[in-house]
């Protein structure tokens, strides 16, 4: 194999990687700024790149500027975005967990893509801002081409780095970011405006977002997608140099813009570097991140705990459910076909939010993957359906073992990580599918390559499924008994013990308890019922193709699952009715459906910094006010009537910033 | 302070949950409206739910975006979407090649092929052509004066469809604004698929239920190969497209353009008579794009060119320097490719960082605005100079001149002039489509407008004058339509595109 690869285009290649390392390297540093000195890993970082981009863009291309003038309009909105960012929304969590902080970074990115579709289009169909002239000139010495473009982008790269690393050493106000970084505290006590500093490094790492998304515009979709997702990266480069140190990230961009590049010498697929960067970030969570970080989280985790004192009165309850069951059964009877299907959809994305309550409401663990492990029953139930000839039922059976099979190997890096590390091994999985197994040319007769696997609906116990309430029907039956189900686990000793593991797994294995086991299972209950919705949303469309189970679509359900209230299974049933009637309602407004993502964001936003308990668990709780009962056990008078989401609170001390010098 | 905006924020919950309601109400009344209006007996493609046409005082499509456009030519530029084209102000230049079927010379073309003039549409009716898989969907097509049909367009993602949407907008708008067709005016409803088959599925699913009386000009690159045949077997129409495969086989399919497939021969064809030697071979990756690919080699073949390599490559493929380095190290003397407007754009970005300028052949090369981006700055070095390419229409950007084209032009900045500078190939494929469709719908006459009368309409269209900007079209009741073989030659010089010939046709 090895013969027949041309290795003279090794040296040209090497310019492609070392370029894209330097926009990675640029999207790092901003990253680690602000993480080292706010504590907060800044996911909404790609956003602000992008949305820059677009700036710079407007004001250059559609405006006609030089593009010099594009790039400091784009550098000062920019450094405003990030300073709106950390003066009105993370300042105001002071206190609150770092994973709250990055809700609300992930709120951000909702809201910053959606607008700059809404502005520019969200198609790919952009000028890029040509900094530099595109035409090359040969190294000297060498034969090697390099492009005007790329060697800027290299220097920039470069200067940002060293300019940065400097600033912080030797300047007055880069010992204060330090000091901030290292104890926020004394630094206070030392007479260091801490605000304003932490806001600096927000402005300043923001802008040099701003500076990569421009120059990553010649050689990437210029979309607001594309360029969001380019974070991904910056994490990756940003973790080699362990989130604080800026020359090794610098060296981890440029190692992983060249190990993203070099597979294109073999292979023709353009997803191959997508699984580099996976491999990549999977390596460096388990090495570099020492498990000696877990039990600080766990102590933590721990002392944040407070119990929930249960006051249900359930024969109000059990009249409530009775009623929403049978608005269930009777109102899509009045609906037309078309909303009858969008009712089954409901619940079926319903079953993916059950899914996120299953493994971050009941145990703990975050997860932005649960499209993917939804893309495994899916494409298992498409492709020997539509590509054997398999029947529905046993597909689906297949569907749902190999989801679940899939998140127990997710979990088990998960039983080193938790918290913000969790949920980018958890991106990093959803990108890997996203861009790389289920992109065409990796394994067709999984993904159907170019084409997508058709199917129609099955019959069941000889009644036929065709019809769209029949349908409807169906997956009503199958929510409510997977509803059921969990809600059985959440009350049954299970359940207990998950969320003994979910408040302190310290404690939890002190009591005898298989942290391990329980964890592993968690993450394959979630991963089945993910499976098990992707698998019957195969024959409610009757076509399964890839652009169905995207990041994206994970990031926004993780949303919804937090407006609503991760920790009740009653948010599946509203976040699966919130998620697709939303998009619906506003194509009866002056809105389009394009902007749904801003307002979910919106309300993310807002949730977290005024109901971080979701809305589902608001209104029960304002409910058992309402119809109080005689609690199982006495309340402890002191505590507060709003609990904390534990998963909102169970990351401090692994999250915090580690000062390692530079 | 905290307590009043969690008061505020649930409130807006509340509200939501209120407006979920009422759309949910609104759903019912309006399914209501639509079951009152079905006949008693079952529902077929013949059927008719149509209420008398009006004179048409509704406004039937989107809201003009500009009041006028300045008479006689016009030449879209690319790069900016502000679309900031001539002056604006007098009303388009009304054409009547659709709708009265007057035929006007296709211009400057040469008449190497078929001449395209003076043949007038006849309208017999047509006979009746039974469709397949009849739905039972309610039918709301036609109401209130109006007639709805659908489109199917890659809006978000890698490719940008909005183009051909507003482009029947735009014939739409027009033809409205003439008082519309027997009385009846004209309405597009669109969905995006996302260049995503399965949301392109559910779009087909989602304009059957909302009862559109036919598929009119879409473009949905990944979706169309396969709900051609979904739609063929709800019964529905399907005006124009792409020009995939499947739209060749599909007795309610109408095409507007040549088979890719043909144009694969065409092209590959053409590549001998320019000479092209040991080309570096590159086509986008789509489900339909195997029997192109066939196509284009089996030419290549036959004009004894034997391709160096040959690369297929995603719509969002973001950088070609690979590509590029690629064909120069298999020792690519030319490019041949199938590409999308901005994947061309980027594939000669790659080639000019690389310095590296050979002949290019490629089909859809002439789009403004993706021009714009490799025609500025390089001077005569750029990748596009000197390029090849073959069109199935006469080529906007050569024939402004043309009644026919000028129309399109006018209307499209009149209407979308946003979109002005994007306008292609594929906008006038599917401007033809708006126009084949609203002359179906006049052959209809008096009768009710149903989807198998337009069918009917459809298969009597005979010999149909678009104003030369293709071949005469015509249609019939046969198990599939390919109305149009025949290609122009045009070739960029120093950035101008150039018709090199007449028609040149293949097959059929």
């Amino acid at each position: 194999m090895l013969a027949s690869v041309d290795w003279g285009l090794l040296p040209g290649y090497t310019v492609i990687g070392i370029t894209l390392g330097g926009v990675y390297a640029m999207a790092a540093i901003g990253l680690v700024l602000i993480y080292r000195v706010s504590g907060v890993l800044n996911f909404a970082q790609g956003a602000v790149s992008m949305f820059s981009a677009f700036i710079a863009y407007q004001v250059s291309t559609v405006m006609g500027a030089p593009a010099v003038v594009g790039l400091l309009a784009a550098i000062i909105v920019g450094g405003a975005i990030g300073y709106v960012i950390e003066r009105f929304t993370i300042r105001p969590l002071a206190g609150r967990s770092a994973l709250s902080k990055v809700v609300v970074t992930i709120g951000w990115l909702l809201v910053l893509q959606t607008a700059a579709g809404l502005i520019w289009g969200q198609t790919a169909y952009h000028r890029p801002v040509q900094l530099a002239p595109i035409r090359g000139f040969t190294f000297p010495g060498t034969s090697v081409v390099v492009g005007w473009d790329e060697f800027t982008t290299i220097l920039v790269a470069l200067g940002l780095a060293f300019g940065t690393a400097a600033v912080l050493r030797w300047t007055t106000f880069g010992t204060s970011m330090r000091a901030v970084a290292d104890d926020p505290d004394a630094a206070r006590l030392w007479g260091i405006n801490v605000n304003r500093v932490m806001a600096v490094s927000w402005v300043a790492g923001s802008a040099m977002g701003a500076i990569a998304g421009v120059l990553i515009t010649p050689r990437i979709n210029f979309d607001p997608i594309s360029l969001t997702i380019v974070v991904i990266d910056a994490f990756t480069a940003a973790l080699i140099g362990r989130l604080t140190s800026l020359p090794w990230t610098v060296v981890g961009a440029m190692f992983l813009g060249l190990a993203e590049t070099y597979p294109r010498v073999f292979s023709s697929n353009s997803g191959a570097g997508h699984a580099v960067t996976f491999a990549l970030v999977l390596a460096t969570l388990a090495i570099l991140f020492r498990p000696g970080a877990r039990l600080r989280q766990r102590i933590s985790a721990a002392r944040e705990y407070v119990p929930v004192p249960a006051t249900d009165n359930p024969p109000v309850r059990r009249a409530v459910v009775a009623a929403a069951i049978g608005l269930g059964l009777v109102v899509p009877l009045l609906l037309s076909s078309y909303y009858q299907s969008l009712a089954a959809y409901s619940l079926i994305v319903g079953l993916i939010v059950l899914s996120l309550v299953v493994l971050t409401g009941l145990v703990g663990q975050v997860s932005f993957c649960q499209y993917s492990f939804a893309a495994i029953g899916a494409f298992t139930v498409g492709s020997l359906v539509g590509g054997h000839g398999w029947s529905f039922w046993p597909a689906l059976l297949v569907g749902v073992i190999c989801s679940i099979g899939v998140g127990v190997l997710v979990g088990i890096p998960a039983l080193r990580l938790s918290g913000l590390f969790l949920g980018i091994l958890t991106i990093a999985v959803a990108l890997f599918f996203d861009r790389f197994l289920l992109a065409p040319g990796t394994w067709d007769s999984f993904s159907g390559g170019v084409s997508s696997w058709t199917l129609r609906r099955p019959s069941f116990l000889g009644i036929s499924l065709a019809g769209a309430y029949a349908f409807y029907l169906f997956t009503l039956a199958v929510f409510l008994v997977a509803v059921l189900a969990v809600w059985n686990l959440s009350r049954s000793k299970t359940g207990r013990v998950l969320r003994a593991i979910r408040n302190s797994e310290i404690a939890a294995a002190t009591s005898g308890v298989n942290v391990t086991a329980w964890k592993l299972a968690a993450f394959g209950v979630s991963a089945g019922l993910a499976g098990l919705a992707g698998g019957l949303l195969a024959p409610a469309i009757g076509s399964v193709s890839p652009g169905a189970f995207t990041l994206q679509q994970s990031l926004t359900v993780v949303a919804i699952a937090i407006v609503v209230g991760v920790r009740s299974i009653g948010a599946a049933a509203v976040g699966g009715i919130f998620l697709i009637f939303g998009p619906e309602l506003l194509t009866h407004t002056p809105l389009s459906t394009l902007w749904f993502p801003l307002l979910v964001g919106s309300i993310l936003i807002l949730q977290v910094i005024v109901t971080p308990q979701g809305v589902v668990p608001d209104w029960q709780e304002r409910f058992r006010k309402r119809f109080p009962s005689e609690p199982r056990f006495p309340a402890t008078p002191d505590l507060p009537a709003a609990v904390p989401m534990p998963e909102l609170t169970a990351v401090a001390a692994a999250d915090a910033p580690t000062v390692v010098k530079l | 302070m905290k307590e009043r905006v969690a008061i505020i924020f649930m409130t807006l919950n509340v509200v939501a949950t209120l407006a979920i309601g009422a759309a949910l109400a609104y759903e019912f009344g309006h399914r209501g409206t639509v079951t009152a209006a079905q006949p008693a007996s079952g529902a077929v493609a013949g059927q008719s739910y149509a209420s008398s046409p009006s004179s048409g005082s509704s406004s039937a499509t989107g809201t003009p975006r500009s009041s006028g456009a300045t008479l006689g030519t016009l030449t879209p530029s690319g790069g900016s979407t502000s679309g900031a084209h001539g002056k604006r102000g007098a009303a388009p230049v009304v054409h009547n090649a659709a709708l009265g079927g007057k035929a006007s010379s296709a211009g400057k073309t040469s008449s190497a092929g078929k001449p395209s003039s003076g043949a007038k549409p006849t309208s017999s009716g047509g006979t009746s052509s039974s469709a397949p898989g009849q739905s039972s969907t309610p039918q709301k097509a036609v109401t209130g004066g109006v007639i709805t049909v659908g489109g199917i367009y890659d809006e978000t993602g890698p490719v940008d469809a909005t183009v051909e949407r507003d482009t029947v907008r735009s014939y739409f708008n027009l033809v409205n604004a003439q008082g519309g067709v027997n009385g009846y005016k004209l309405q597009l409803i669109d969905c995006d698929s996302k260049y995503d088959p399965s949301s392109a599925h559910q779009c087909a699913q989602k304009l059957i239920s909302q009862g559109v009386l036919a598929i009119v000009g879409w473009l949905s690159l990944s979706g169309e190969q396969a709900e051609t045949g979904y739609l063929t077997s709800q019964g529905v129409p399907i005006i124009g497209g792409l020009g995939v495969p499947a739209e060749f086989q599909s007795p309610l399919s109408y095409p507007t353009t040549p088979s890719l497939v043909t144009a694969g021969t065409a092209l590959g064809t053409h590549a001998g008579q320019v000479g092209l030697k040991k080309p570096g071979v590159i086509f986008l990756n789509a489900n339909f794009i195997q029997p192109v690919e066939t196509a284009f080699l089996n030419s290549l073949k036959a004009q004894g060119i034997t391709p160096v390599d040959v690369e297929t490559v995603d719509a969002t493929k973001a950088d070609y320097t690979d590509i590029a380095l690629k064909f120069q190290s298999a020792g690519a003397q030319s490019v041949a490719a199938f590409l999308d407007p901005f994947s061309y754009a980027r594939l000669f970005q790659a080639m000019e960082r690389q310095n590296w300028h050979p002949p290019v052949l490629g089909g859809g090369l002439d789009k403004a605005s993706a021009n714009a981006q490799y025609d500025s700055g390089c001077g005569s070095a750029c990748a596009v100079f000197g390029a090849d390419s073959a069109t199935p229409v006469l080529e906007y950007l050569d024939h402004g001149n043309t009644p026919a084209i000028a129309q399109y032009l006018n209307a499209v900045h009149t209407y979308y002039p946003n979109q002005f500078g994007a306008l292609d190939v594929y906008t006038t494929y599917q401007w033809l489509a708006a126009e084949v469709f609203a002359q179906a719908i006049k052959n209809i006459g008096s009768a009710p407008v149903t989807r198998q009368s337009l069918v009917n309409a459809l298969n009597g269209l005979k010999n149909y004058d678009d104003g030369g900007i293709t071949t005469p079209i015509s249609y019939g009741p046969g198990n599939s339509h390919d109305p149009l073989h025949c290609f122009q030659w045009i070739h960029n010089t120093n950035g101008r595109w150039n018709t090199t010939s007449g028609w040149n046709c293949f097959g059929g």
